[in-house]
Order: structure tokens, then C-alpha cells, then sequence
């Protein structure tokens, strides 16, 4: 189950790259598009903290998936987006472990 | 127990680092492998986006539609009195252009490609041919209206990364036609598909809508190539040199097909 749940968030990552790198290249000129990856990344971060579990990692997996995706279609090296990437999920975590108490 | 901990921690954070050195190693090929099966579902998505924003600007201008209609009206009178003159210069143009042979494929050796997509945050495209086309870094690539776009920057086996004007790593020397003398200038890119033309001395006469071309003296783009056109001038006692912004004749919105220079005379 968990094997699918991050396959899932794979390939959802993967769709939004190929979005945000050829569909929405078309709209930059008329409104600012956001980084969708980066979006994602976030909402999942935040919400696994606070719907799921503190210990569920679900949030690593994209933040590596969703980073390399990054790489593969810019042109920066591999590992620059998922060092970003997970620099942020793992202070979120860190936030959420030491400061927020989740009334169960 | 913490040691361990500490240990399986380490041995992670090592094979990461480990599995990135060699993706890094081998980024071409894995890059290229990627592009391979994302540009089929990317050649529908840049397609289907192009539908959509050409939609969306319709709905966004349909409010400025009345005042523009009247507009364009005034103008449509003073174009054609414009038609009939161009008509002439048209007729004698063919006949110069057959006799000195200056269509584009004369001029240069072309190969056609495709955008596959944008860089997220730079100015990059990506086109569908690469070293197996005979690609390499540094050629030059025009649209079909022999605008400049940019230079390769990244060759892979079956695509090729092209730097845009507008990458702020993009310098190049460039000019401005006006009345027969030409104001030489630097053309800088400034990011999300915007120019600027700079070290043009306050005594230099520059009008907005001027067209900037490239000068033989970069040598990095053939000259005459279409740059952009002078969209907004600034003169400041404060500061040494005229702000010239410049908007590309490019639009990456409608361009279908590119063209890489292999060749020039």
C-alpha cells in the first residue's frame, strides 16, 4: 500500500512537471505561474504533518521525486531542486515536531 | 542503540550522495532518456497550452474590443495608401532578391526543430534535435522570421538545451539604425523573457519602437539578425549611459518552428 501511495505521488509529480514545463509556459507572459512542484511539495509536507502522522515520510519521497523532475528539465545539475526540496521538508518537519501539538 | 541509529543514518546520507555523483556523472544520458518519453505527452501539452492561452487572450481582450475596433479603423485608412506603395516596393524587392539571392537558406545552412518545453525558472527551451542531428554548443538559433532566440548550451543525443537572449547570462553586442547611422550598444538579457540594450551615451538619439539588430563586432551572432524593438527609453542625469528596455521579436507563445544556423556566410 505504501509502495503505491508514493508511486502515485511519482507519477502525480511527474505529470505536474511536464505541465508546468509545457503547458504553462503559454500563460507566464499574462499571469505568474508558481512553481507546481514546490506547491505540492508544501501542501503534502503541512497536511501529512497534520492529517496523517508526524511519522509518516511520505513528504521525503516527493521532495526527491518532485526535486529530480526539477533537475531533469532545467538546466541545473542533479540534485540541486531535491537538496532544496528536502532542506524544506525536513525543517517543516522539525517545526511541526518540536512546536506543534495536534489535538488528537 | 543511538550509535546505530547514528551509523544507518550516515550510510544513507552517503549512498544519497553517492547515487546523485553518479546521475550527475551520467546527467546527458539520463536527461536525454527522459526528454525521449516525455516529448511525445510534452508535443501535446505545448499544442494544447498554445489553444488555451490563444482563447484566454481573446476572452482578456474582448473588453478593449470597441476602442480598438475604432482604432483600428483609423488606421486601416492610412494603411492602405501604405499598401498601394508597398505593392511597388514588393514587385522591385522579388526582382532584388532573385538577382542577389538573399532568401534565409541562401543565406545560412538551417535545420528545423521543435519546442518541447521551457525551463521552469530560466531562460531555456528545450528543441527536439541534438548531436544525432549534427548539433553542437554555440550554434545560433532563429525563428522563421529570422528573429534571434538564441545559442545551443547543452547538446544531448537527441535534444538540445538553447540559452535565450533573455538569460540574464546572455551579452551581446548589438545596434540601432537610425537615420542612416547606427548606435552601437550591448544587449543584456534581464530574465523572464526581457531585454535591455546598455552603454548608449545620452547624446545618442533613440525612438521607442527602433529596431535592434546584431553587429558583426560581437561575433557571436551573424549580423543583421532581428533582436527586438526599443520599447521604453530612460535618461537620468545620474546615471552615465540611456536605460533602454527591449522587447524581443520572439514569441515564445507562437513560435512553432525554429531554426539552428550550422552554417553561415
Amino acid at each position: 500500500m505504501k509502495f503505491i501511495k508514493i508511486l502515485i505521488i511519482f507519477f502525480s509529480l511527474y505529470f505536474l512537471v511536464l505541465l508546468q514545463t509545457s503547458f504553462f509556459v503559454h500563460f507566464g507572459a499574462a499571469v505568474l505561474i508558481p512553481n507546481l512542484i514546490f506547491i505540492a511539495v508544501l501542501f503534502l509536507s503541512f497536511f501529512e504533518n497534520i492529517l496523517v502522522s508526524k511519522q509518516e515520510f511520505y513528504s521525503f519521497w516527493a521532495a526527491i521525486a518532485g526535486g529530480f523532475f526539477l533537475d531533469v528539465f532545467s538546466s541545473q545539475f542533479i540534485g540541486f531542486h531535491i537538496l532544496i526540496l528536502l532542506g524544506i521538508v525536513i525543517f517543516i518537519k522539525a517545526i511541526f515536531k518540536r512546536y506543534v501539538r495536534i489535538p488528537v | 542503540m543511538r550509535f546505530s541509529f547514528f551509523k544507518k543514518g550516515l550510510v544513507v546520507v552517503i549512498g544519497f550522495i553517492f547515487i546523485l555523483l553518479i546521475l550527475n556523472f551520467f546527467q546527458k544520458d539520463v536527461k536525454n532518456a527522459f526528454y525521449l518519453v516525455s516529448s511525445p505527452i510534452q508535443k501535446i501539452l505545448w499544442s494544447a497550452g498554445d489553444e488555451v492561452s490563444d482563447f484566454w487572450e481573446t476572452m482578456r481582450e474582448m473588453k478593449n474590443l470597441n476602442q480598438e475596433n475604432k482604432e483600428l479603423e483609423r488606421v486601416n485608412q492610412g494603411m492602405l495608401h501604405e499598401i498601394f506603395n508597398l505593392k511597388e516596393i514588393k514587385k522591385e524587392n522579388e526582382i532584388l532578391r532573385q538577382a542577389m539571392e538573399i532568401g534565409l537558406e541562401k543565406e545560412f545552412k538551417l535545420i528545423m526543430a521543435d519546442i518541447i518545453n521551457k525551463d521552469v525558472l530560466q531562460d531555456f527551451l528545450l528543441i527536439n534535435k541534438g548531436s544525432q542531428d549534427q548539433i553542437s554548443k554555440g550554434m545560433v538559433v532563429i525563428s522563421q522570421e529570422k528573429a534571434l532566440l538564441g545559442k545551443i548550451s547543452e547538446v544531448y543525443k537527441n535534444f538540445s538545451r538553447v540559452m535565450l537572449i533573455s538569460n540574464k547570462k546572455s551579452r551581446f553586442s548589438a545596434k540601432i539604425e537610425v537615420q542612416e547611422k547606427k548606435v552601437l550598444g550591448i544587449i543584456q538579457g534581464k530574465g523572464r523573457l526581457l531585454l535591455s540594450f546598455e552603454r548608449i551615451p545620452h547624446d545618442k538619439e533613440i525612438l521607442k519602437e527602433d529596431v535592434a539588430l546584431t553587429d558583426i563586432l560581437g561575433g557571436d551572432f551573424p549580423p543583421g539578425l532581428l533582436v527586438g524593438k526599443v520599447k521604453e527609453i530612460q535618461k537620468s542625469d545620474t546615471e552615465p549611459f540611456q536605460q533602454v528596455k527591449i522587447s524581443p521579436f520572439f514569441n515564445i507563445e507562437e513560435i512553432e518552428k525554429i531554426f539552428i544556423i550550422t552554417q553561415y556566410r
